[in-house]
C-alpha cells in the first residue's frame, strides 16, 4: 500500500471534491430565493447549524499553520485553541439568541442588515459591508494560495502527473469551489460543512493517536524531550512569553463574536431555541479538531530535537511532512481531504458573506433598496469575487506577497476589533450609538493597516489585533456613554428587551 | 428623547476592567525588555524559537496575571450583558459570577504554579506535562464549560422562556405584516 501513497492521497482529495460537486447539484435545486441563497431560508437544523459554525472557525490556518505554531513556539499557541471555550460560551450568550430574533424580524439576510436594523443607520451598514468584503478579500486570496499549493504538492507526489503550475491548481480547486457556492449558495455551503466537519473531527482524532504513538513514550516522552531542551517551551506561556499568549486569549476569546462567516450562520437556524443544543455541539467538535493542531505540532518539534527526523525547511511545513512519514497511506489521504475540507469550509463561507456584501448590503445602503433580480447577482457576485480573489492570490504570490500579508491583516483582528463592539455590544446595549459603531469599524480597519503598512513591533509581542480590540471596545464604550441615548426604532426597542 | 446621562452597573463594571486592562498592557511597556521576553532562535535548529530562562517573566509576571484577570472579568461582563433584559441580568448574575471566581481561581493557579517552578528552577509534572502547563489545557480550557452547563440547563429560564417566545410571536405578528404591505 506504501507504493501507492501518493494515488491514494490524490484519490481521495478527488472523492472529496467529487463529493462537494454533487451536494453543489443537490442544492442547486433548494435555492429558490436570495434569502435561500444567503441564509438558508433560515430553516437549517440543528447539527448541520453546529458544524457549520465550528468548521468555519477552524480554516486551514488551524490545520496547517497550527501545527506549525506548535514547531515553532512550543506551547505559546495553545492559548488560541483554549480560548474556543469560552468564545463560544461568548457568542452564543451574546448573539445566539439575539440575532435569530432580528433575523427573523427584520428577514435579514446578511449581517450589515441586521447592523442597519439596529443601528438604524445605511452609514454604519455600509461600513460593516466595507470591512467585511476587505477582510474577505483577503481572507480568500490566502485561502485559495493555500488550497492551490497544497494541490500542487500531493499531485506532485503522483510520478506521472509531476509538479504542474500554480494557476492550473488555482483553476482547479476554484473551480469546484465556485460551482458549489454558485449553484446552492449558502445551502451547499453548510451542507458541504457538514460534511467537511466530520471529515475533520475523525481526521484529527487519528492523527492524534497516530503522533502520539510517533514518538516513543508517547506525550509524555514529547514532554520530558521539550523539557530537557528548553523548559519554557512546554510551560504554559511557550516561547513567545505571557503577554503574547494572553494577548491571543483575549483576541481568540473575545474576537469569535466578531466574525461575520462564524456569526452569520446563528441567523440561519430553523429555532431561536435551536441555540440551546448548538453551543456544547460546536465546542465538542471543535475540540476534537484541535486535537490535531496539537498532536502534529508537539510530535514533529519532538522528532527534530531528539534528532529523528531532519529540521523543517519552515515550521507549516509541520503536518504535510508528518502525514507524509509517519501517517498510514490511507490516513494521509484521510487528512489531506480533510485539509481540503478545513480550506474550502472557510472559503465558501468568505464568498458566500463577500458576495452579500457586494451584491446586497452595500447597494441597499447607497441605493436604498436591493438590486432587480437579486439571486441572478449573488450567483454572478460569487463568481466574481472568486475570480477576483484568485486572480488577486496569484499577483501577489509571483509580484508582491506582502500584499497578501496585509490583506491577510484584515483577517481575524479587524473583524474583531470592528465588529465585536458594534454587533456583539451593540445588539446587546441600547445605549450604543451609530457614531461610536462608525468610530470602532474606522478604528479598527485604519489601526490594523497602518500597524502592517509601517511595520509595528509592540514590545512583549502582545498581539496588534488584541490592542487593536482593546481601543476599539474603549472608544465604543466612551462615545456612546458620552453621547445621549440613540433612538431604536420601536420593533427593534422592544426585541432587545428579549 | 430622554438625553439624562445613566450608567448601569454593569456600564461602570465594563469601564473599570477596560481601563484595567489598557493600564495592565502599559505599565509592562515601561520595563526594559529583555531579549528573550517573547522568545530567541534555538541554537541548533532553523524556525525553532526558545523561551530561555524563565527569569525572563519576573518583572512582568503580576501585570501579566493582571491582564489574564482583567480578561476573565470582562468575558464576564460579556455573558452577563448577553442575560440582561430590560436593564437586568437576573437570576442568572450569581451562577455566572460563580462560574467567574471558579475561572480566575484556576488562572491563578496557572500563575501561582509557574511562579513556584522559576523559583525552584524545577518542573514539577501533572500528567503528562508541568502542572502550570496542564492547569492551561485542562484548567483554563475546561473552566468555562461550566457556561455552557448554564446555557443548556437554564435555557428556558435565563435566554430564552416560554413567556420570550410569546412576547416574540406577538412582536411579529404586530411589526411584520405591516412590512410586507409596505
Amino acid at each position: 500500500m506504501e507504493a501507492y501513497r501518493s494515488l491514494i492521497i490524490v484519490g481521495c482529495v478527488a472523492a472529496y471534491m467529487v463529493l462537494c460537486i454533487g451536494v453543489g447539484l443537490w442544492a442547486l435545486k433548494l435555492t429558490k430565493s436570495t434569502k435561500d441563497f444567503f441564509m438558508a431560508g433560515r430553516n437549517l437544523g440543528i447539527l448541520v447549524t453546529a458544524v457549520a459554525v465550528f468548521s468555519s472557525t477552524m480554516s486551514g490556518f488551524g490545520f496547517v499553520g497550527g501545527p506549525g505554531l506548535v514547531y515553532r513556539m512550543g506551547t505559546s499557541s495553545f492559548w488560541i485553541v483554549i480560548a474556543t471555550s469560552i468564545s463560544y460560551c461568548l457568542a452564543f450568550y451574546l448573539l445566539g439568541k439575539r440575532i435569530r430574533l432580528f433575523a427573523e424580524l427584520r428577514e435579514s439576510v446578511s449581517l450589515p442588515d441586521a447592523v442597519a436594523a439596529r443601528y438604524g443607520s445605511n452609514t454604519t451598514a455600509a461600513l460593516t459591508a466595507v470591512a467585511i468584503l476587505l477582510g474577505v478579500m483577503g481572507y480568500l486570496a490566502t485561502q485559495i494560495l493555500a488550497m492551490a499549493i497544497t494541490l500542487q504538492s500531493v499531485l506532485a507526489g503522483v510520478e506521472w502527473i509531476g509538479t504542474i503550475r500554480l494557476e492550473f491548481c488555482v483553476a482547479i480547486s476554484c473551480a469546484v469551489l465556485v460551482f458549489y457556492c454558485v449553484t446552492g449558495g449558502i445551502i451547499a455551503s453548510v451542507y458541504t460543512d457538514l460534511v467537511q466537519g466530520l471529515l475533520m473531527m475523525l481526521a484529527a482524532v487519528l492523527v492524534f493517536l497516530t503522533a502520539a504513538a510517533a514518538v516513543d513514550g508517547g506525550v509524555m516522552a514529547m514532554s520530558q524531550t521539550m523539557l530537557r531542551d528548553d523548559p519554557e517551551s512546554i510551560g504554559p506561556w511557550g516561547s513567545r512569553g505571557i503577554f503574547c499568549c494572553l494577548s491571543w486569549y483575549f483576541l481568540f476569546g473575545l474576537g469569535l463574536v466578531g466574525q461575520p462567516h462564524v456569526i452569520t450562520k446563528m441567523m440561519m437556524s430553523r429555532r431561536v431555541s435551536d441555540a440551546r443544543q448548538m453551543l456544547p455541539l460546536s465546542v465538542f467538535g471543535y475540540g476534537v479538531t484541535a486535537l490535531l493542531w496539537i498532536g502534529i505540532g508537539l510530535a514533529m518539534r519532538t522528532l527534530v530535537l531528539q534528532g529523528d527526523h531532519t529540521a523543517l525547511m519552515k515550521p507549516d511545513d509541520a503536518a504535510p511532512e508528518f502525514l507524509q512519514s509517519y501517517a498510514h497511506p490511507l490516513l494521509a489521504g484521510l487528512v489531506f481531504a480533510g485539509l481540503f475540507a478545513a480550506i474550502m469550509s472557510t472559503a465558501d463561507s468568505f464568498l458566500n458573506i463577500g458576495a452579500a456584501a457586494v451584491v446586497h448590503d452595500i447597494p441597499r445602503a447607497v441605493r436604498g433598496r436591493s438590486l432587480d433580480n437579486e439571486l441572478f447577482w449573488a450567483r454572478t457576485g460569487t463568481g466574481v469575487i472568486a475570480i477576483v480573489a484568485s486572480g488577486f492570490a496569484l499577483w501577489a504570490y509571483y509580484v508582491s506577497k506582502d500584499l497578501v500579508a496585509l490583506l491577510g491583516a484584515f483577517g481575524w483582528g479587524t473583524f474583531a476589533a470592528a465588529l465585536v463592539p458594534t454587533v456583539a455590544i451593540g445588539f446587546n446595549w441600547k445605549r450604543a450609538t451609530p457614531l461610536a459603531a462608525n468610530v470602532a469599524i474606522v478604528t479598527s480597519l485604519v489601526f490594523n493597516f497602518s500597524i502592517k503598512l509601517f511595520g509595528i513591533t509592540i514590545p512583549y509581542a502582545i498581539n496588534e489585533g488584541a490592542i487593536a480590540l482593546l481601543i476599539s471596545l474603549t472608544l465604543f464604550f466612551g462615545i456612546s456613554l458620552l453621547s445621549p441615548p440613540p433612538k431604536i426604532d420601536p420593533d427593534i426597542d422592544e426585541v432587545m428587551d428579549i | 428623547m430622554e438625553t439624562r446621562w445613566r450608567f448601569s452597573m454593569l456600564d461602570l463594571c465594563l469601564c473599570t476592567v477596560l481601563i484595567a486592562m489598557l493600564t495592565s498592557l502599559v505599565i509592562p511597556l515601561r520595563i526594559p525588555e529583555r531579549e528573550n521576553s517573547s522568545g530567541v532562535a534555538h541554537e541548533q535548529f532553523d524556525h525553532i524559537q526558545v523561551g530561555g530562562n524563565a527569569s525572563r517573566h519576573e518583572p512582568i509576571l503580576r501585570y501579566g496575571w493582571l491582564y489574564g484577570i482583567c480578561t476573565i472579568a470582562l468575558f464576564i461582563i460579556m455573558l452577563m450583558l448577553g442575560l440582561r433584559r430590560g436593564g437586568r441580568v437576573g437570576s442568572g448574575k450569581w451562577a455566572i459570577l460563580l462560574g467567574g471566581a471558579i475561572y480566575m481561581c484556576v488562572f491563578t493557579n496557572v500563575v501561582t504554579e509557574y511562579a513556584k517552578s522559576i523559583r525552584s528552577g524545577d518542573a514539577d509534572f501533572f500528567g503528562p506535562f508541568p502542572s502550570a502547563t496542564t492547569w492551561v489545557l485542562l484548567g483554563i480550557w475546561i473552566a468555562p464549560m461550566v457556561f455552557i452547563a448554564f446555557y443548556v440547563w437554564k435555557f428556558r429560564e435565563w435566554i430564552y422562556t416560554a413567556e420570550d417566545e410569546k412576547r416574540f410571536q406577538r412582536l411579529l405578528a404586530k411589526y411584520k405584516p405591516s412590512k410586507d404591505d409596505a
